[in-house]
């Protein structure tokens, strides 16, 4: 269900830049202040996905997200990570020897239009969560041997606490059944 | 003109003792078609495990080689393995990946079979075929054979295939290690699936011997140490049978199983194996009890990286491309918590986001990609190293390298030569 109103057109405006700012600290490297944007008990997956049929032939509510995720202790995710993975999945990249980043790919991620999907405010202190909807498409160059484009929506929690919007979940819904990418070397 | 002139021969490929290989084994189109006809149609080829299809009606999508393959379990529990193409006009018969189901039912005319590949069901069969179809003639094309070992299922094209227990040989003594160390099997978690694109031998060479890469390709993994080429412990190499490999922890003599994991390993796991230690070594015997697992292939594409739990396949698709199945195997009987930490262990290490696994497709990529040069080029790649220095392994159990060696690489190749001109 889609809401019919933005809520608050200013917090509309200010998700959309925090959106844009993340994508372009990822895209620079800026993965420091990336790790900023995380809550600390952020949950950040990226299910594994698969062929298969709706449980009824006109219900799309199982054809659709989740059912057809891996995810659950039976499958594995492609990536399933809290704050000090996600860390040490970045910090990785900056020992000089990851060598699927060493020379680094180059990406361009663009976040479509964000769909507010629920939100509440919890307090008088301005805290507040929204859930958030987008589409993601991330282009990744590597030297000049691949050029992959990976699609994917994603379903993210935000906190605003003391005035800061935090990444507290995402899911990362890629189309792909087999990831087009000869790895998974950057956040997403 | 000779159309032939510009096939290659694999025995110019190859040496005799498997220690210079031409790249071109990693790139040449005639002869992968070639290894497709006789190592993928020959050889036993892993489709899965037992766990994956728990009850009569289970199936799994799956390939061997390029082919695609529908494995089943019929309502009498017995495993089947067909190719997954209607028999009609030749598309595609299931296209989900997994699930239960008594018959499938094309897509293009209706034509149903029973998941033990019989055809029962062909819309018009009366009026249309005049009655005259025999459709015992027309179930699905099954393999010539399958056999699971210790739950894992495999299969093969070839009717003339020596037993499954023969192909694997002394390699089902050190499979048991990983397959057969608790009283209730192991179960297999997954699938990651990605492309990469490179020849499937780059990557199963890799896997059946490659010890000497670890301190240096996966070297991010092992930032504090201060010289990680030499200071990551090497395993041995086991050449349990030529083309087959494993690389193999010795712990010392009667080391309890929860010190074979490192200190920081979390205590639900070091408890739990506490707990096993006894059965382990009642089951696998002292020798085995203290062997770990390290990495290993089972000819042509089974690969295995036990240490952090990863079983994979590497299906070819193409000269220069493969889909990497990567899949988790736990001991089934584990608690929750404990197949939770060896599914994280997984995760973190392998498929194609692991902290390991990332660093290998580009240099697996690379591989390939060079190796266009070397159609012009002959120029032939290293893999000496230990020549001349295998020793028997302990039981007649194969040969072994006492330290890194590119013993079970030789071995791969030399399998490779005979089975694409035998
Ligand atoms: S192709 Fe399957 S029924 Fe015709
Ligand atoms: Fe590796």
């Amino acid at each position: 269900m889609i809401a019919s109103d933005v809520g608050d057109p200013a917090r509309y405006v200010e998700l959309m830049q925090w959106y844009g700012g993340e994508a372009a600290l990822l895209d620079d490297r800026r993965f420091d202040a990336w790790l900023e944007l995380l809550d600390d008990e952020v949950d950040y997956r990226v299910p594994a996905r698969w062929n298969r049929t709706p449980d009824r032939p006109d219900d799309f509510a199982t054809w659709n997200v989740p059912a057809d995720l891996d995810d659950d202790d039976a499958h594995l995710p492609l990536l399933q990570l809290d704050r000090a993975g996600l860390a040490d999945f970045v910090g990785r990249l900056r020992t000089g020897t990851a060598w699927a980043e060493t020379p680094p790919s180059r990406t361009t991620r663009v976040v479509g239009p964000l769909v507010i999907v629920a939100s509440s405010d919890t307090g008088a202190s301005g805290d507040a969560e929204v859930t958030v909807r987008s589409a993601l498409l991330m282009h990744r160059s590597r030297v000049e041997w691949e050029d992959a484009t990976l699609h994917a929506a994603r379903h993210d929690t935000l906190r605003r606490h003391r005035g800061a919007w935090r990444l507290r979940r995402r899911l990362v819904i890629l189309d792909s059944v087999v990831l087009p990418s000869h790895n998974l070397s950057v956040p997403l | 003109m000779n159309v032939h002139q510009h096939l290659v021969d694999p025995l110019d490929l190859v040496s005799p003792d498997g220690a210079r290989v031409d790249q071109r084994v990693f790139c040449d189109t005639d002869l992968y078609e070639r290894e497709l006809d006789t190592v993928f149609r020959r050889c036993w080829l892993l489709l899965g495990h037992e766990s994956q299809l728990p009850e009569p009606g289970s199936f799994v999508r799956t390939s061997m080689g390029e082919d695609p393959v529908l494995l089943t379990r019929d309502r009498d529990g017995r495993l089947h393995a067909h190719l997954n193409i209607c028999r009609h006009r030749g598309t595609e018969l299931c296209r989900v990946d997994r699930g239960s189901a008594t018959t499938f039912e094309c897509s293009y005319h209706g034509w149903i079979y029973r998941n033990d590949g019989r055809l029962v069901g062909v819309p018009g069969r009366k009026t249309l075929y005049y009655d005259e179809l025999d459709t015992s003639d027309w179930g699905l094309a099954p393999v010539a054979e399958l056999d699971t070992y210790k739950g894992l299922i495999f299969a093969t094209f070839d009717p003339d295939a020596p037993p499954l227990v023969d192909y694997l040989g002394n390699a089902a003594w050190y499979l048991d290690i990983i397959l057969d160390r608790r009283a209730g099997g192991t179960e297999l978690l997954g699938v990651q699936k990605w492309r990469i694109p490179t020849n499937w031998k780059v990557v199963s060479e890799n896997h059946c011997g490659d010890e000497y890469h670890v301190g240096f390709a996966h070297r991010s993994n092992f930032a504090e140490l201060a010289d990680p080429a030499h200071s990551v412990p090497m395993a041995r190499e086991i050449r349990p049978e030529v083309g087959h490999g494993f690389g193999v922890f010795l712990f010392p003599e009667g080391t309890r199983l929860e010190h074979t994991v490192g200190p920081e390993s979390p205590p639900a796991l070091r408890a739990y194996l506490g707990e096993i230690h006894d059965e382990v070594v009642e089951r696998l015997g002292p020798e085995r009890a203290r062997m770990g697992l390290v990495h290993g292939c089972v000819f042509p594409n089974f690969g295995l990286v036990p240490v952090f739990n990863s079983l994979r396949i590497c299906q070819p698709r193409g000269v220069g491309e493969v889909e990497m199945w990567s899949f988790a195997l736990v001991d089934r009987d584990a608690p929750a918590e404990v197949k939770r930490v060896l599914r994280a262990t997984a995760l973190k290490t392998f498929g194609p986001a692991g902290s390991f696994e990332q660093d290998d497709g580009g240099n697996w990529s690379d591989v390939t990609r060079m190796s266009r040069s070397a159609r012009r080029h002959r120029v032939p790649l290293n893999l000496t190293m230990g020549l001349g220095h295998e020793a028997a392994a302990p039981g007649d159990r194969g040969e072994i390298g006492l330290t890194a060696s590119d013993i079970n690489q030789r071995g791969f190749y030399r399998r490779w030569r005979d089975e694409v001109t035998r």
